[in-house]
């Protein structure tokens, strides 16, 4: 058989539609996915104690600043509408929708959209190849994203993030932190890591991981409400700052007196994140708290069994 | 036609190429084109070729290692033994509630139950240490040295036939090896690429045991699957999530699903093997 120009161009398209595999994984992340608060159910729903910051590592001017907040802080006109930072989507007991966002040109995902909460501000990622803007660029709850795909692993890096809260009972986050999300779907599940780093506020990198499942029914439990200051305590005029002055937190010892846990385990920091914390547990003489008074029913995301659990109050 | 070609940005001179090489070089572009497709195709996980080497020869990340675990989820619930009656987070029946309720921890220790608490539904969320080694080339072995117990993760068909339950079950695993969707064709495997993929494990065969230990209990029929992930965290220091979800028809009205954490350590020096307890 003769060699025809034809082969020739048939030949160099056959090359050049294998040199233009994509060279970076993508997976499909889009939709809207349900939480389990099945890890950390207490804070995440309800809240957590004031002052439990167990497993936080937190350093000497993150702790002056937790134990300084009191709930009365929300209360204050200018913070009354003020959501929590970025990695508040583990902290948090809602849902999240996630979609694409197209490029119209290149038919493209440049960006990932993550849906936020009536808390939580909504999170851009962009994967289009661009970088985080200078450090002087405008700062917000949600942050500036820019991610890459690792695998079939959707690496986020989150920065330009205000002043805000880590937890809801007041651990600081300041606007120098940096989170790294992992993002890992596994079928109907997606795993969502992250890593916080403050060096404000922060000793070691905080680490927190949750997994969502896909709602296919409807879109469920992302609700997000346009807030408008207003006066909530007439104990907060509009010239009060909130706050505990040092050693005057009157939530300070409420681990101990319903858990038996020492501060040092209350206040957090680094040791308390590793297992090498039991032996100071040990001799600091913890006893194991008797009866449980609060949430003693177990969890579900079935909305009724939820008041049934906050309702339950009894152990046997 | 000229004799001058641009050969990788510098410019070359060759001789004009004939008709008869021209066709040959087309020819090997063609079958260089199939061989690169055959060989990717080779390379899915689990997918049209047999698959002839060893689970450890093929893993897409090392978990070999010591990894430490970091307690900053349910810290209270795993650093200490909650009060009874602390169930908050595990969707548990009404069965399991009383079973925790009826729970004494100090009888259940006298009576050699200590291990309980270190089953597979809790022996990865007990503050402590894994050791993970490759048995053979084709099982992990997982030891921790909380309670002193040890998994092994068997890659490749699971052992026909009747298992005899065990604390730690009967684990089946398999790499996962992340894929990219090629405008033609099926999903291959990126060539070339490091750290690209995840571990599977399956568990079933268990003894009974308890998800706190508190007393919420897990019965026979329990199982579990976890995906094993490897992020770099900044830094460069390894992280090791485990996603898992907990299935028990008889004690649980959902799958239970937790995600236990640990980094990686540069040598066994904290390594530290405690017995059971109850009481920690």
């Amino acid at each position: 058989m003769k060699w025809s120009r034809w082969n020739t161009v048939w030949a160099s398209l056959a090359v050049c539609c294998g040199l233009s595999l994509p060279v970076q994984a993508q997976v499909d992340l889009s939709g809207t996915w349900a939480p389990r608060l099945h890890e950390d159910y207490e804070a995440r729903l309800t809240g957590p104690e004031f002052v439990d910051y167990t497993g936080i590592p937190l350093n000497k001017d993150g702790l002056a600043s937790a134990l300084s907040y009191t709930t009365a802080t929300f209360a204050e006109l200018d913070r009354s509408c003020a959501p929590y930072a970025a990695p508040y989507l583990l902290l948090g007991p809602w849902g999240v929708r996630i979609s694409p966002v197209m490029d119209e040109k290149s038919g493209q995902v440049s960006a990932w959209r993550v849906s936020g909460a009536m808390d939580r501000e909504a999170m851009t990622i962009w994967i289009d190849g661009r970088e985080a803007p200078g450090p002087e660029a405008l700062h917000t709850f949600a942050g500036y994203s820019v991610g890459h795909w690792q695998g079939n692993t959707l690496v986020v890096t989150t920065t330009h993030l205000k002043d805000s809260y880590l937890t809801r009972n007041g651990v600081p986050s300041s606007s120098r932190e940096k989170a790294t999300f992992f993002f890992s779907r596994h079928d109907q599940d997606l795993t969502v890591t992250v890593v916080v780093e403050d060096p404000t506020y922060l000793s070691a990198p905080y680490v927190m991981s949750r997994t969502w499942v896909i709602e296919n029914a409807q879109p469920v439990g992302a609700p997000v409400s346009y807030c408008t200051p207003e006066e909530e305590l007439s104990s907060v005029s509009p010239n009060t700052v909130a706050h505990f002055l040092p050693g005057k937190n009157t939530s300070a010892d409420v681990m101990t007196k319903d858990y038996n846990l020492p501060k040092s385990a209350t206040y957090g920091g680094m040791a308390t994140m590793f297992p090498e914390f039991v032996q100071q547990l040990k001799a600091d003489h913890y006893r194991p708290a008797g009866q449980c008074t609060r949430y003693c029913c177990g969890d579900s995301t079935d909305t009724e069994y939820v008041v049934k659990t906050l309702m339950c109050k009894t152990g046997p | 036609m000229s004799r001058r070609q641009i050969i990788g940005g510098m410019t070359a001179v060759r001789p004009m190429a004939s008709g008869r090489c021209r066709m040959l070089t087309a020819v090997c572009l063609v079958v260089g084109v199939a061989f690169s497709s055959a060989y990717c195709r080779g390379a899915e996980s689990g997918a049209t070729a047999p698959e002839t080497k060893s689970a450890r020869a093929i893993a897409p990340v090392d978990l070999s290692g010591y990894w430490v675990s970091v307690v900053t989820q349910d810290w209270r619930f795993r650093m200490t033994v909650p009060g009874k009656g602390e169930y908050a987070g595990i969707p548990i029946n009404e069965l399991a509630k009383a079973a925790a309720d009826a729970f004494d921890g100090e009888k259940a220790e006298k009576a050699g139950h200590a291990c309980d608490a270190y089953g597979a539904g809790l022996v990865m969320r007990n503050p402590g240490r894994l050791h993970i080694t490759w048995e053979d080339e084709n099982t992990l072995r997982v030891e921790a040295d909380a309670g002193q117990q040890i998994r092994l993760l068997h890659f490749g068909q699971s052992p026909q036939g009747t298992v005899q339950p065990s604390r730690q079950g009967r684990s089946t695993a398999k790499w996962q090896i992340h894929q990219i969707v090629p405008p033609f064709g099926p999903p291959v495997r990126i060539p070339g690429a490091k750290d690209q993929g995840y571990l599977q494990v399956s568990t079933d065969s268990l003894l009974p045991g308890l998800l706190r230990k508190n007393g919420v209990p897990y019965g026979s029929r329990a199982s579990m699957n976890e995906y094993w992930e490897v992020y770099a965290m900044p830094g460069g220091r390894q992280l090791l999530v485990l996603s898992s979800r907990f299935s028990d028809p008889e004690y649980l009205r959902e799958d239970y699903m937790f995600n236990p954490i640990f980094v990686k350590e540069p040598d066994g020096s904290k390594w530290s093997p405690t017995p059971c307890s109850l009481r920690w």
